[in-house]
């Protein structure tokens, strides 16, 4: 037992998680299978590893723990014998990577179709799969340090805007299971003798709310806002009535993109309608973007506004030190029914130099911070 | 599993919106207030939250089945976070309690397999509950023994082969990895059009049974039957 403890308790200092639950279940497998039995590991493999990137971890860990006890069936036997070719590969499993190896060895000598294509070969090796990020590193990692192109992120931009979808439309589903209209079930329940039989619930009201998402894709947000576009692509269909609009110093919308079939399509689509209005690495100057913008829209109180910005208006006018772009601020609040401005700046450098952080907060607008995709992804959930 | 073992099976298919009613059970409302109605006119006095006006659903079928039972919860990740908190009870402490009805506690020996496809993360409470086993796709030897054992007719040649190549097809960076299920089609659709030696041109004309989107087949067309 107290061998199982410190094994429990090694794994916790090397950041797996292992619970008193599961330190009583590993006594519970120690109890049941012997230390020198290959399969020991794998049993408290299955006990303690939650996440299959923990994997490796735990492997080295009991190796030093318990001696290297190993279901290696690779290894020749300790008279020399190979191991026999029937044994269980999915008992003799070390690790994930070690069954990509396997698979990658028996596909050469299998009598598959053969694949000559140079672009095929020059795909990397399965091996190397494992090097790429894991999603939940990507999006828990700065949001400000993602400023390339990244095939995972833009396939997980894509993932996680269809599960907001799902996640919005189960919540719009919800809320539209009404309260008991009590007239109509009265009314329905004569036919059974008055006996409350068919309970009928009053219809939902229609939703009429616009939303309208305003990127700002001046050099420091710039790929922030292609990110944040993404998830509104693929969530958009959860949204009624979206509109989409690009600044830097003047506003743009980039709406159309959203209707193009493919999400790469649409990033395309935005990247040139940018690029056709030289918004390339611009300067922010949100009193005219906002001024633009207010020109070119109807805000309502069924409207509701984001912003992604780091407030920071650089080249915007500003009269005993507040920059004027708060009142257009204040105007919209006024106007919508909500106004959200997602901030990827650590919420120590708000107010900081030229940040407008609280002025806008003042304005009316409601300030998130939003340092990495999950923050963003959350927000767009709730909006 | 429950063939294996030699007992009785019970399975719930979770999905986005799935209830704790779906899952263990609901009054049956209906039979409730025509008992009330017929208790009023008869002025007898019946009480309408016993066991026999609630509809009993798998779990808790699973829970009170006389016999050893295997219970398959499948695609819990598809499951909202409030499914997995009731499960919670069940899985730890093996009860299932029921307002108004009372406690149900486990009547026989169960083995509760819950399977996920990670599209999103467990509670850190579910999988403490639980023990986690990582399945990968299967190696080529052992997808060809699945592949016939589902599908005795095919000649090994041809199993050979389409499991081949459904093995370089998912190294492909594609949206939707074929599964075994549709190495198993696809060997099926061959057998079907009666080109039992898979010929290139019939293997490139029926891939499109194991790929489910454009954007795949693309790329399969050009990287592998360029």
């Amino acid at each position: 037992m107290d061998k199982i403890v410190t094994f429990s308790g090694l794994l916790r200092e090397k950041g797996i998680p292992v619970s008193i639950r599961s330190t009583h279940t590993g006594a519970e497998v120690s109890k049941l299978i012997n230390e020198d039995d290959p399969l020991f590991r794998e049993a408290l493999a299955a006990v303690y590893v939650k996440e299959q990137k923990q994997r490796e971890s735990f492997n080295q860990i009991f190796d030093e723990f318990f001696g290297g006890v190993t279901a290696d069936t690779d290894e020749e036997g300790a008279d020399g014998t190979s191991p026999s070719p029937k044994k269980n590969v999915w008992s003799t499993k070390k690790s994930q990577k070690w069954t990509i190896h396997h698979q990658e060895d028996n596909n050469k000598d299998s009598k598959a179709h053969e694949i000559s294509s140079d672009e095929f070969n020059s795909h990397p090796p399965l091996d190397d799969y494992k090097k790429t990020p894991d999603e939940s590193e990507l999006l828990s990692r700065d949001i400000n340090t993602l400023t390339s192109f990244e095939p995972e992120l833009f396939l997980l931009c894509q993932k996680m805007g269809k599960k907001i979808a799902m996640v919005r439309s189960r919540r719009q589903r919800q809320a539209r299971i009404m309260r008991p209209d009590i007239r109509r079930t009265i009314r329905k329940n004569l036919q059974n003798g008055g006996a409350l039989i068919d309970l009928v619930k009053s219809k939902p009201r229609m939703n009429k709310n616009h939303h309208f998402f305003l990127n700002d894709v001046s050099g420091s947000c710039d790929w922030i806002s292609n990110w944040f576009f993404c998830l509104i692509y693929a969530a958009q269909n959860s949204f009624r009535r979206v509109r989409v609009f690009d600044f830097d110093h003047r506003t743009v919308e980039t709406t159309s993109a959203m209707t193009e079939p493919s999400m790469m399509d649409a990033f395309i689509k935005v990247r040139d309608i940018r690029q056709k209005k030289l918004m390339i690495h611009g300067t922010s100057n949100m009193y005219q973007a906002f001024e633009s913008f207010l020109d070119s829209v109807q805000l309502n109180r069924r409207s509701t506004l984001m912003i992604l910005t780091d407030c920071r208006d650089w080249a915007g006018p500003k009269v005993d030190g507040i920059p004027q772009s708060a009142h257009l601020v204040e105007k919209m609040s006024r106007k919508c029914r909500k106004v959200m401005v997602f901030n990827p700046e650590d919420p120590k450098k708000w107010d900081v130099v030229d940040s407008c952080v609280s002025h806008y907060r003042d304005a009316g607008a409601k300030i998130h911070e939003v340092r990495n995709l999950n923050q963003l992804a959350h927000l767009v959930r709730d909006i | 599993m429950a063939r294996a073992l030699g007992r009785d099976f019970f399975r719930v298919q979770c999905y986005e919106g799935i209830t704790f009613e779906q899952m263990v059970g609901e009054w049956n409302y209906q039979k409730q207030l025509l008992h009330l109605e017929m208790s009023r006119l008869k002025e007898t006095d019946k009480d309408v939250f016993s066991e026999e006006f609630f509809i009993k659903r798998p779990l808790l079928q699973a829970f009170i089945n006389p016999n050893p039972a295997v219970m398959l919860i499948d695609e819990i990740d598809k499951a909202d976070e409030e499914v997995e908190s009731f499960l919670l009870q069940a899985l730890g402490e093996k009860e299932i309690t029921v307002n108004d009805l009372g406690t149900f506690t486990l009547k026989n020996d169960l083995l509760v397999v819950l399977t996920s496809n990670s599209q999103r993360m467990l509670l850190d409470e579910t999988r403490d509950r639980c023990l986690f086993l990582y399945i990968d796709y299967p190696t080529l030897e052992r997808e060809i023994e699945i592949v016939k054992s589902l599908v005795p007719d095919a000649p090994h040649e041809l199993v050979e082969k389409v499991v081949g190549l459904i093995q370089s097809i998912r190294k492909l960076d594609l949206v939707k990895i074929p599964s075994i299920r549709a190495t198993v089609d696809w060997v099926r659709t061959l057998l079907a059009t009666g080109d039992r030696d898979a010929s290139d041109e019939s293997l490139e004309k029926t891939v499109r049974v194991v790929l489910k989107s454009e954007e795949d087949r693309e790329k399969v067309d050009t990287k592998i039957f360029k």
